[in-house]
């Protein structure tokens, strides 16, 4: 396996469109990095460069030491897995999982090994004598794996290889995938919009944006500690609520206006927005769903940060609730216990966890306080 | 001509079946393959020379059993095998046989794949067409053709993984009609008319995606319209072809382009430049902005354009406030003198960064 680095890696098309702008990263031996963000971010643009499948139009891909930029693609030892993928249906799965080795002219011997051993990982080898159409979507998708696993490579590349599955299956498939990073011990790279598919495999997260990385952190600290609004609005689902503000400085606390209510940040948060010059400034104030509650021990705790509104939303998940109203003219959403007694059309009461509030530069619309 | 190697292929496998040594010499003595279990001397070459020359199908020269291969009446080849019993000389008719027939059928499938590659040349009479049609038993179906242009190299693997990829059972067929680019004719009567743009779609992106994956090749796929007839096949080849060519110069950063969905790059892709300038000099005057190069102002314009001029819900995908995209808009506004939140400055603009990108190409050019 091996080590990638990304040195200000640029993306420039003959129609002037540029879709990855200084990309900078260092990617870890057998570390599972993911990149993610809204279609046409430059997430696959970027893998492909990898792989060599599209040209770089300046900086530098260099792989175990090496700069590849001249590099063949088929020269560069890296094997992709693809969303479209197709299996040869005349063929077996012994013969889909060989079919690259062969145009590789690897000896049979050697192919043999090779396509026994990936059949072997993947939970294959009763299956190696069956056609594709004798076989569920999961298994056609490991045979997909399959042969990107014989070559060996130093590098896997995925680009939304999970996206034509049904939900279920992709659950199955997110979690397969998990365990065979662990088992091969390899270095991925996997692209997804998805970004609870980005959260639960990867252990660092790029969150791309217009061909910018926003951010690159393990997926704990993007949820917790955004650089930016957009990593706090795309990290999290539902989104996280966001209010426009009005900063007021009152001794050695900051307090956030917005509509008929005021929110009085922490001694900590209000530090950061007092050294920034904040008073009187427009901020975004920013807070996730599953940091409100109706519950009434935490609206008496929290009396600085309550709320009031008419639920205009009831939806019952199970073991919770989302409750949606209205604050300020802005539509927000609480994630709430499922025995809340709330339900649509209510006056209620909510209130924010202080030490979950976040605070975003209205300007830059960078993180001001987390 | 079917190559040495196909032979060489076929000699090996006789061999590990039967055990026989062979060799096979084209009509005019020259060694086309063998198992180097025979001696190969200008003695032996000289036989063969004399026995391709005879009226005899087979003649023995020492252990040697020689045959002809004889392909509509002409002698193709000369077969050499090392008999050394009853078995073996059955063996060694087998393998006679097994050679004419991968002749004769490398023969037919060549001829079928001259006809196709004359049908989507344009190069044969639509009378021709059919009667050849009938003679190879190929039925009109609705078709389409994919090119996948492969760029300089790398032409023969994509061309074993579309080969393997198409059902050629069904009626589809693959072939090249030059360096660059592989064509593959879909039959797609099988397919519900409703769902043929998203399958044809479907179909172009999983070529790409598995040229990508197994072979490391960039390739591009462009298809045409379904035709119906054989002789239609040309328009469909024309039409794809001129969708990876418009497709390159205003969708670049796609694999895959359709000539159903080239829209309005069809049109600008055939207009003049003298036309050209003159429009651009009409919407900009004489300098073109600066922020036609602006990553952020492009990505949001285009995603505002992409929601229909809807504000809100383009500030939600962008993930950005309203007001911000409103103050972008403004800025924009400031700098290119067109208010694109109105249907006919967005429109104006639109033609304007595609006739751009066309005269671009054709400086490039």
């Amino acid at each position: 396996m091996a080590s990638l680095s990304l040195k200000n890696i640029c993306k420039k098309y003959s129609n002037g469109f540029e879709a990855v702008k200084d990309f900078n990263l260092d990617v870890e031996d057998k570390e599972f990095i993911i990149f993610v963000g809204p279609s046409g971010c430059g997430k696959s643009t970027t893998l492909r460069m990898i792989a060599g499948l599209e040209e770089i139009s300046s900086g530098e891909l260099i792989i175990d030491g090496k700069v590849m930029n001249d590099v063949e693609p088929k020269d560069r030892d890296i094997a992709m897995v693809f969303q479209n993928y197709a299996l040869y249906p005349h063929m077996t799965v012994f013969d889909n999982m060989a079919f690259g080795l062969k145009l590789r002219k690897v000896p049979k011997e050697e192919i043999k090994a090779k396509v026994e051993e990936a059949a072997r990982i993947l939970d294959l080898e009763k299956l190696l004598d069956r056609k594709p159409k004798a076989l569920s979507g999961g298994q056609r998708q490991r045979v997909a794996m399959g042969r990107a696993i014989v070559r060996n490579p130093k590098v896997f590349l995925m680009d939304e290889p999970l996206s034509n599955l049904d939900a279920k299956l992709r659950v199955q498939m997110r979690s397969e995938i998990a365990s065979l990073h662990n088992r091969l011990g390899a270095t991925i790279i996997y692209v997804t919009h998805d970004q609870t598919e980005a959260m639960t495999l990867g252990t660092r997260i790029v969150v791309l944006k217009d061909g910018v990385i926003m951010q690159v952190d393990s997926p704990q600290k993007l949820y917790n500690e955004p650089n930016n609004l957009f990593v706090a609005g795309f990290i999290g689902s539902p989104q996280m609520n966001f209010v426009d503000a009005t900063c007021e400085i009152s001794g050695d606390r900051a307090v956030l206006h917005f509509g008929d209510y005021s929110v009085t940040l922490s001694e900590n948060k209000s530090k950061k927005l007092i050294e920034g010059g904040y008073n009187g400034a427009k901020v975004v104030f920013g807070i996730r769903p599953e940091d409100i509650s109706d519950n009434p021990e935490m609206i008496q705790k929290n009396s600085d940060c309550v709320v009031e509104s008419d639920v205009t939303g009831y939806e019952l998940l199970g073991a919770e609730v989302l409750l949606y109203y209205t604050i300020a003219g802005t539509n927000m959403t609480a994630r709430v216990d499922s025995d809340t007694p709330a339900r649509y059309g209510d006056h209620i009461k909510l209130a924010f966890d202080p030490a979950k509030i976040h605070v975003f530069d209205k300007e830059t619309e960078l993180t001001i306080t987390n | 001509m079917l190559s040495n190697q196909k032979l060489q292929n076929s000699l090996d496998e006789i061999k590990e079946i039967s055990r026989m040594d062979t060799a096979l010499f084209h009509a005019n003595g020259k060694l086309a393959a063998d198992t180097h279990g025979i001696e190969i001397n200008q003695t032996l070459e000289q036989v063969v020379l004399e026995f391709a020359a005879s009226l005899a199908e087979r003649q023995i020269y020492q252990d040697y059993h020689l045959f002809k291969v004889i392909v509509e009446g002409d002698t193709e080849y000369i077969l050499v095998c090392h008999v050394l019993d009853d078995i073996s000389g059955i063996c060694a008719q087998m393998a006679v046989c097994q050679i004419r027939n991968l002749v004769m059928s490398f023969a037919e499938q060549f001829d079928r794949n001259n006809f196709i590659q004359n049908i989507l040349l344009g190069n044969m009479l639509v009378v021709d067409i059919f009667s050849k049609a009938k003679k190879h038993h190929i039925q009109a179906l609705p078709r389409v053709v994919f090119v996948i242009h492969t760029g300089n190299k790398h032409n023969e693997v994509a061309m074993e993984l579309v080969k393997n990829l198409a059902d050629i059972q069904r009626g589809d067929f693959v072939t090249s009609v030059d360096q660059h680019s592989v064509v593959l004719i879909k039959d797609v009567s099988h397919i519900n008319g409703e769902n043929i743009e998203e399958e044809l779609a479907k179909t172009a992106s999983s070529l790409a995606d598995n040229i990508h994956m197994e072979a490391m090749i960039k390739v591009r796929v462009g298809y045409g319209n379904v035709v119906n007839q054989l002789p239609e096949l040309t328009e469909s080849y024309q039409e794809a072809r001129m969708a990876l060519e418009v497709g390159r110069v205003f969708y670049a950063e796609k694999d895959t382009i359709s000539y159903g969905k080239l829209g309005i790059g069809r049109l600008i892709y055939q207009l003049p430049m003298s036309l050209c300038s003159m429009f651009i000099k009409e919407v900009f005057g004489e300098t073109v902005p600066e922020i036609l190069d602006d990553e952020e102002a492009m990505s949001t314009i285009s995603k505002f354009f992409e929601n229909n001029l809807n504000i809100s819900e383009t500030a939600r995908q962008l993930y950005v406030h309203r007001n911000t995209l409103v103050y972008r808009l403004e800025r924009i506004e400031k700098a290119i003198g067109l208010d694109i939140r109105t249907f006919e400055d967005a429109m104006t603009f639109r033609i304007a960064v595609l006739v751009l990108a066309h005269m671009k190409d054709n400086n490039t050019d």
